[in-house]
């Protein structure tokens, strides 16, 4: 399986080690890092909370759907759930690829879609003590061509 | 029949809880959601949430059956 949910910080080097191929000539990654900002508030931390009987099967949809979207050798997803302070990485997704147009686009489309379909949700605390629960991750960041199911309801 | 109800993100804090179980007399998700929104003050409409019955994403009209768990999920906002 290339999907972790994990409460450990996230090593990408040792990930990235896990998919070297000899027949892959392109390799992405993408690291989502804990910003100390988020729309007008000062941020300290960031508690990610996930299910985690249903988030292996949906994010190996995910990967899955990139195989077969994208000419790739193979991807992965590490997201972290618990307590993470600024500057942690929160998730990481790797592809590798024979040639470097696929992994960018693969890659894209993986974040894209673990954002809006994996089961976690993330509850910001802000420096004055404050909290909140993220009710959306519609930041007009992803790629629209990439959400077949930005409001799945029926699977 | 027994019903056990998993609660995740904003519903797991207002409900003070992460699980429980309910004893119920329909099948309905709907109308369990309902009962839940009345007791715990969930902000969400059932329509904007996912439902994952014995841990599958389920379409929102499934029967429920006795023994099943059930997750009434928000909108995910992981990455």
């Amino acid at each position: 399986m290339n999907f972790h949910l994990t409460d450990q910080a996230i090593e990408p080097t040792s990930l990235r080690r896990k998919l070297l191929s000899l027949s892959a000539g392109a390799y992405c990654s993408y690291e989502g890092w804990v910003r100390n900002h988020n729309e007008g508030k000062v941020v300290k931390e960031l508690h990610y909370s996930g299910y985690p009987q249903l988030a292996p099967s949906i994010a190996n949809t995910i990967l899955k759907e990139a195989k077969e979207k994208f000419h790739i050798e193979d991807a992965a997803v590490v997201h972290r759930t618990g307590a993470l302070t600024t500057g942690d990485i929160a998730v990481w997704v790797g592809v590798t690829a024979h040639h470097r147009g696929d992994t960018f686009l693969a890659c894209r489309y993986i974040i894209d879609n673990v954002k809006h379909r994996l089961p976690i949700w993330k509850k910001e605390i802000y420096t004055d003590d404050t909290q909140a629960w993220i009710e959306s991750n519609h930041c007009g960041c992803a790629d629209p061509k990439n959400l077949e199911h930005p409001h799945q309801t029926h699977p | 029949m027994q019903i056990h109800i998993l609660y995740f993100a904003q519903l797991a804090d207002l409900a003070g809880k992460t699980e429980e179980s309910r004893s119920i007399d329909h099948n309905s998700p709907a109308e369990l959601y309902a009962n839940l929104k009345h007791s715990y003050n969930f902000p969400h409409e059932f329509k904007h949430l996912q439902v994952a019955i014995n841990h599958q994403l389920s379409a929102h009209s499934t029967e429920l059956k006795d023994g099943d768990s059930i997750a009434f999920l928000p909108p995910m906002t992981g990455g």
